[in-house]
């Protein structure tokens, strides 16, 4: 599951691999963050912020990995109960 | 005839305090200058840079001692900042907040632990400004605890570059002292 967050509130939730594309707009500290829901993953599209490094981040999709732009406060987050990859080390 | 007189009796600095300080603000305007060229370099990852103008504040470190140092690195990231036009945004506060607290604790080790070389100090530099960069954007701007997922593969890259930078600047003082004898 893909979960979007502004500072400490949650604002939306949605499954990884949708059928259709999903164009979700974050309001942010300083303005909008589109963020894109696709079968390669999740990505943040559009940024209202100067340095756009979470556009330049590009696509996400395992259990675990983020997304954030940190001037506008919005944190993407996969989260899920299937085990990580990097986990295997450790048994 | 008095202002004449007047302005012999201005006490001049003498010519090594000058030459110190000349030094200095050379040293100060490449680490500027490296801090201007990693932000506008590609870089591997959003998060993570390579910490080239580091070189510079270890390199002063060496040779100029622990005060012009931390003034230095504070500096450049001011001067850095004017330049690159991210003044009092969060990337200033932080990479102003991760500078301070990287050398500090550069310094510490520097003083206190006994025969410590140049690329430990960078090493103990390098992680301390990765996990006070992460603490910084945790607490005042993204407050989710799963930022910290990204903190362990940052924390391996930043090993890396630490080495690096700190085999650089051991290299580059040992060539400087050859070449000031």
């Amino acid at each position: 599951m893909v979960h979007i967050y502004h500072g400490k509130s949650l604002l939306a939730t949605y499954p990884l691999h949708p059928k259709t594309p999903i164009h979700f707009e974050a309001q942010g500290d300083i303005g909008l963050v589109e963020i894109t829901i696709d079968s390669e993953g999740v990505r943040i599209s559009h940024s209202s912020c100067a340095t756009k490094r979470c556009v330049l981040s590009g696509h996400r999709h395992r259990v675990g990995d983020i997304l954030a732009c940190v001037p506008n406060r919005i944190l993407v987050s996969i989260q899920g109960t299937q085990k990580l990859a990097l986990d295997a080390i450790s048994e | 005839m008095t202002t004449s007189q007047e302005s012999t009796q201005i006490p001049r600095p003498s010519l090594v305090s000058l030459e110190k300080k000349a030094y200095w603000l050379g040293l100060l305007l490449l680490a500027s200058g490296l801090h201007v060229f990693e932000a506008v370099m590609p870089s591997f990852g959003p998060w993570f840079k390579l910490g080239l103008a580091n070189i510079i504040t270890l390199i002063a470190l060496q040779s100029m001692g622990t005060k012009a140092a931390a003034s230095l690195a504070i500096g450049r990231v001011v001067i850095g900042a004017f330049f690159i036009g991210t003044m009092f945004t969060p990337t200033f506060i932080i990479s102003l907040t991760a500078t301070l607290a990287s050398t500090s604790v550069m310094l510490i080790s520097w003083r206190f632990i006994p025969r410590i070389s140049l690329i430990g100090v960078s090493l103990m530099g390098a992680l301390a400004h990765m996990c006070s960069q992460f603490v910084v954007v945790e607490q005042l701007f993204i407050q989710q605890i799963a930022l910290y997922y990204l903190l362990p593969p940052l924390l391996v890259l930043s090993c890396a570059t630490g080495w690096l930078n700190g085999a650089l600047a051991t290299y580059i003082t040992a060539q400087l002292t050859i070449r000031s004898r």
